[in-house]
């Protein structure tokens, strides 16, 4: 099914030449944005103002429910929202039925048996029935209903299937979880149990002798892990230390290893690139493939954090390399799996999303085959679940958020079982809640904000859960201030700027604790960057411009700090150059137009360089068709208008091929129609070619009616349509 | 074992022949049937074993000074019926004192179920044996140890049942309290006796520990190694050796490859000394296992060469075996005797297969086996060992024949594993000589099928 069509007028148009009878009807209507239900619904209050209107969740409700609902209709619109939901047959991903999902699967058999058992008990009023069923997957819903209601089906009915162009980004999405702390199940799964368990093992390591080598050996794995994940790095990494000492030449690769793991926890990368690769060399030296590969896989990870991410790849092809020699090992297969995931991010991170579609395609290939020649192991099952979420998030930057749904879906299913299994094992517990943030996110871009919303409070529930039970722990505190964050977008998303403010602000919170306790840490400097980055943007949707500032002048200081250290990671690169250009805006906003100036020019040098180093990244290049608009504006705005011209000029070029390449999205329609907009002002003002103007204002026009039609909630549409219509008017 | 070996006395009479050549039962060293074939297997040489366990050959101490650190994995790989389990038998009790190591030998025929074994399984296994030499031993741990031991263990148990409990089957009902040896091999027992129970119960406790492994071997580790300490405080031992004996026994080729080229890893992350007995077929996968520790060939006693020439002192020791459990004068003559010995191929356990049909086709009033009872048993044993042939691996044993012939050594290929895994082909010295089984040879379809 193609997305870019908008066929809403076309597809509505005979529901409403047969509503205009009233009667009996059973309609279906699939749709790929939610932003359709409520245009359907405008319509229909508008169109038949008389007739009563009732809405229910099938997901949430019960049969006894809908058919009291329905008994207390005379007349008018019953709407079944979720009705995907009645048609589902769940089961577990092993083909079985747990007692709670045979009690949801009888619920779900209830509603539609009941509905195609009482249809004439229903046809009997003038009744629109409405089910709603999203396209999220390749599932053919209009069958499954014709066999689970085949009466229903076979009465009034009509099916309908409603599709507009996607909103690329209805939430910002920022950055994501990429890594999920490892916790073992040493001692317990509280801090309290932890913590008993590691002054016993100190306790065993004061007692024993020093010739006692053996026995030492096997207490320092233990008190490195516990003091890890207790968030004593330090300690941790005094330990290692005292384990040196005493390790046999053999095991001295695992602790570097270690090592490395420690600081890239603390967030000291060149220092774990260091240990990386003193381990590579140990595991080489041995002839040990398996973890030779490994730190393959762990030196091209470094590279990545560091922005090298050539290098990067380049240690990841190295790693599939040696993880070839055994193809039939289980544990090498995996590693291959492995190897394929993190191309897969480089390429993502590159700008590559085909090529990263390719790899995350291999890699779900090894890791199903992994797991089905091998049930019993959940590792096999957690990295199956993991490949998922990485097609969910290549299918979603190449805007296929149906596929993308599809994949976040299994992926939540295998990470509920594995957290339903295991619920002590703070790993799958950490994936879930990551699995509901994506789901959340997908949810969010698909327009479904209060689906997202349910979402978003599963993962936050979860993150807090990790958070309160480890508290030290900076990988679950940082988990948290992300959720947070995802929460507060959402927020600010549904319009609760206030809600959305107190939201940032507990992320601002906790990613300054991290970043203060962690200065070095990458990671933690970025996400406090972020924090004030949101700040500002809700305290400038405020209408705070003075706020605003303070904090985009914070966001723009770390991210300058995280450029100077970080020059070749071109996310730092770019952040910083957002930085810029959300400065040049304010002051723009506030009227200092010379301090504007400054702050798009820095803009878009940066810019240029990026685009220019990555010509095929779409983010880049819209960066730059913006940077050139923020000039463009800029100098009319202070009466330079040749040099306005050539930016404008400069800014459409972009846009267009932005918009060629990519018809469907609607952000870089809307920018290419802003584009017209402002040259057609341009020429107008300025007096230069009126015929010119015209033709700039209506294609600015063509584009407009289009994103408007499709989009009536969306009120920048709204008012440059009518900004454009008026400026034809008068021409 | 002992108890089996009770009643397993030399015959005296026809009568007594049957429960004497009974070879499900393996021979302890120090049991009057036992024959020592150390010096008459071919390339394989005890001295090597200890020497691989880092025991000098002569005095049998174990040098840790030296070793510490360096625990022995070794695999033993031999045939089916080739003597390693009274080899074992013999080289443990020599081991087994206060400067040697604390032997625990883990049956996995008698002590697992062979149709549905995992590494899990045998792991499990391997610490209730060793719970139970603790106790007898009367050995004391630490309460801390055993209580974080034993924590770790409740908290799995708990994690299998929730997910039986999901399914609506019968959880594994386990009472751990006060940690203790006796406790803890009570939690050892149960594990082992519901990995024995349903398959579904079992694959749930071989989830739950696989998804833990690493913590699991962390906590086994640190309990060998404490175990170790205490047995040398006590002067009983310098260090543990598990012996796991029987993996060949495992019911199918996929089990047993399962157990020992997925698990690899897994066996590897365990430190403690080990000898597994390695199934023969398993050979082709060196390379792995090497890299996994030593791997020792555990051949037939070589009892001709590969041209044909008969090797007198093999014979000789084989007469021994013959006559330590039957009493030479129930043969009509020692050319009898003679000749089911190189009818046997140099296999202890199918030599006992051949005077087990020898006896068979006895006259019992005579009392006596004549080279005429033997022919009509080989004869039977013959056609039915040739029924498993197919006409592929015919060929297969032409060409053995055709290099032996010409003197030339015989490689290994995949090919070969089913034929030697089903005694067809016998293998001598570091697998490069081989040979069909005599019997085999007897069959009228070898003779048609070879010549």
């Amino acid at each position: 099914m193609s997305d870019s069509i908008d066929n809403y007028t076309e597809e509505t148009a005979p529901l409403f030449k047969l509503l205009s009878t009233p009667a009996f009807r059973f309609i279906i209507v699939c749709y790929n944005h939610y932003d359709l239900l409520r245009r359907l619904e405008q319509d229909l209050r508008q169109r038949f103002p008389e007739r009563p209107f009732l809405k229910l969740d099938t997901a949430k409700s019960t049969y006894p429910q809908i058919s009291e609902a329905l008994q207390s209709m005379d007349s008018g619109f019953f709407w079944l929202e979720n009705f995907d939901d009645a048609l589902k047959e769940e089961r577990n991903s092993l083909g079985k039925e747990t007692e709670e999902m045979a009690r949801r699967n009888e619920n779900r058999r209830h509603i539609t048996a009941g509905l195609n058992l009482r249809r004439d008990r229903w046809a009997k009023s003038p009744i629109a029935l409405f089910v709603f069923v999203p396209m999220t997957s390749n599932e053919l819903f209009a069958r499954s209903i014709m066999e689970k209601m085949p009466d229903l089906w076979s009465f009034r009915s009509l099916i309908l299937e409603l599709r507009q162009a996607r909103s690329a980004a209805t939430v910002a999405q920022t950055d994501r979880r990429e890594t999920t702390p490892s916790f073992s199940t040493l001692g317990g799964s509280t801090e309290a149990e932890k913590t008993n368990e590691l002054h016993r093992l100190l306790g065993q390591l004061e007692q024993t002798p020093l010739g006692e080598t053996d026995y030492l050996l096997t207490l320092y794995p233990q008190i490195v892990e516990l003091q890890t994940e207790l968030g004593h790095y330090n300690q941790a990494l005094s330990t290692l230390s005292d384990w040196e000492r005493i390790a046999p030449e053999s095991t001295l690769a695992t602790i570097y290893e270690k090592r490395g793991e420690l600081f890239n926890d603390s967030g000291d990368v060149a220092g774990a690139l260091t240990a990386f690769q003193q381990a590579l060399e140990g595991y080489e030296q041995a002839g040990d493939k398996e973890n030779e590969a490994w730190m393959q896989i762990r030196i091209g990870d470094t590279y990545e954090a560091l922005g090298n991410l050539d290098k990067a790849i380049k240690h990841f092809t190295t790693a599939l390399r040696v993880s070839e020699t055994e193809s039939d090992n289980p544990v090498f297969r995996n590693l291959q799996g492995l190897a394929n995931e993190r191309m897969g991010d480089s390429w993502m991170a590159l700008g590559q999303v085909q090529n990263a579609l390719s790899a995350y395609e291999a890699y779900q290939k090894i890791e199903q085959e992994l797991w089905e020649s091998n049930l019993s192991e959940s590792q096999w099952k957690n990295n199956l679940a993991g490949s998922y979420e990485k097609l969910g998030t290549a299918h979603s930057d190449l805007g296929d958020l149906q596929q993308a749904l599809g994949f976040y879906e299994q992926y939540n299913r295998l990470e509920k079982e594995l957290h339903e299994a295991f619920p002590q094992n703070v790993e799958f517990k950490n994936s879930l809640a990551i699995s509901y943030e994506k789901l959340g996110e997908a949810h969010a871009a698909f327009g479904d904000l209060q689906q997202a919303l349910g979402f978003y409070e599963k993962d936050i529930e979860l993150t807090k859960e990790l958070h309160e039970a480890f508290p030290q722990n900076v990988e679950f505190k940082n988990s948290l201030a992300i959720s947070y964050e995802k929460f507060g977008d959402i927020h600010a998303a549904l319009g609760d700027l206030q809600q959305a403010l107190g939201f940032y602000e507990q992320h601002k919170q906790l990613t300054k604790e991290l970043h203060e306790a962690f200065p070095q840490n990458v990671e933690f400097k970025n996400g406090l960057a972020i924090s004030y980055s949101k700040l500002g943007k809700i305290h400038a949707a405020l209408g705070n411009q003075q706020q605003a500032l303070g904090f985009y002048e914070q966001y723009n200081q770390l991210e300058k700090e995280l450029h100077e250290t970080f020059p070749q990671n071109v996310y730092f690169k770019n952040n910083l150059a957002i930085s810029y250009s959300f400065l040049g805006n304010t002051y723009d906003d506030l009227g200092d137009l010379q301090q504007a100036l400054e702050f798009y020019e820095k803009d878009l040098q940066l810019s240029k360089d990026l685009y220019n180093g990555h010509p095929q990244n779409v983010e880049f290049h819209n960066n730059l068709a913006t940077s050139y608009t923020n000039l463009g504006e800029t100098h009319v705005a202070l009466g330079d208008q040749q040099q306005a011209l050539e930016y404008y000029k400069k800014g459409l070029e972009l846009s267009k091929s932005l918009h060629e390449t990519f018809p469907q999205n609607v952000e870089f329609k809307n920018n290419l129609a802003v584009s017209y907009l402002q040259l057609g002002v341009f020429n107008r003002d300025q007096k230069i070619n009126k015929e010119k103007a015209k033709e700039y204002f209506e294609q600015c026009f063509k584009l407009l009616k289009e994103l408007s039609k499709a989009y009536p909630s969306y009120v920048e549409f709204q008012k440059n349509f009518h900004e454009v219509k008026e400026a034809l008017d008068s021409l | 074992m002992s108890e089996d070996l009770s009643n397993y006395r030399k015959a005296m009479t026809l009568a007594e022949v049957d429960n004497a050549v009974r070879f499900d039962v393996p021979i302890t060293a120090d049991h009057p049937f036992f024959t020592d074939f150390s010096d008459v297997r071919g390339d394989f040489e005890d001295k090597v074993l200890y020497k691989s366990l880092n025991v000098n050959p002569r005095t049998f101490k174990y040098n840790r000074t030296q070793n510490m650190s360096n625990k022995t994995l070794l695999f033993l790989a031999g045939m089916r019926g080739s003597g390693k389990t009274s080899e074992l038998d013999k080289i443990t009790r020599k081991i087994h004192h206060p400067e040697g190591f604390f032997c625990v030998t883990c049956n996995l025929d008698t002590g697992l179920d062979s149709n549905d074994m995992e590494y899990m399984d045998i792991l499990i296994f391997q610490l209730e044996r060793l719970f139970e030499e603790l106790k007898k031993q009367k050995i004391k741990i630490d309460q801390g140890i055993l209580s974080s031991l034993q924590n770790w263990f409740a908290e799995r148990v708990e994690e299998v049942n929730r997910v039986i409990k999901q399914e609506g089957g019968f959880e594994v009902e386990i009472k751990a309290g006060t940690p203790s040896i006796l406790s803890f091999l009570g939690i050892a027992a149960k594990l082992k006796a519901n990995l024995q129970g349903t398959k579904e119960n079992a694959e749930k406790i071989r989830t739950v520990f696989k998804t833990n492994f690493t913590d699991f071997s962390k906590k086994i580790n640190e309990f060998i190694e404490y175990c170790n300490m205490r047995l040398r405080d006590e002067k009983i031992a310098q260090e543990l050796l598990f012996v796991v004996d029987g993996l060949e026994k495992v019911a199918t080729i996929d089990i047993r490859k399962k157990i020992v080229i997925s698990e690899s890893d897994r066996i590897r992350q365990i430190k403690v000394n080990t000898i597994f007995t390695l199934p023969i077929e398993l050979m082709s996968e060196t390379r792995r296992i090497s890299q996994m520790n030593t791997e020792l060939p555990f051949p037939f006693v070589k009892i001709r060469e590969r041209n044909g020439a008969e090797i007198p002192k093999a014979i000789e020791r084989f007469h021994q075996f013959v006559t330590k459990r039957i009493d030479e004068s129930l043969f009509d003559s020692l050319e009898t005797i003679q000749k089911a010995i190189r009818m046997g191929g140099g296999s202890p356990r199918e030599l006992l297969r051949v005077l087990e049909y020898a006896n068979l086709y006895a006259d019992d009033d005579a009392n006596t086996i004549t080279s005429a009872a033997l022919d009509k048993g080989l004869k039977k044993l013959a056609s039915h060992t040739a029924q498993y042939i197919t006409p592929e691996e015919f060929k297969k044993l032409k060409e053995l024949k055709e290099d032996n012939d010409k003197d030339l050594p015989t490689g290994t290929d995949d090919g070969w594993q089913d034929l030697l895994e089903k005694l067809i082909v016998f293998e001598y010295n570091d697998g490069t000589y081989k040979r069909v089984n005599p019997v085999v040879e007897l069959s009228e379809l070898y003779q048609r099928y070879v010549g």
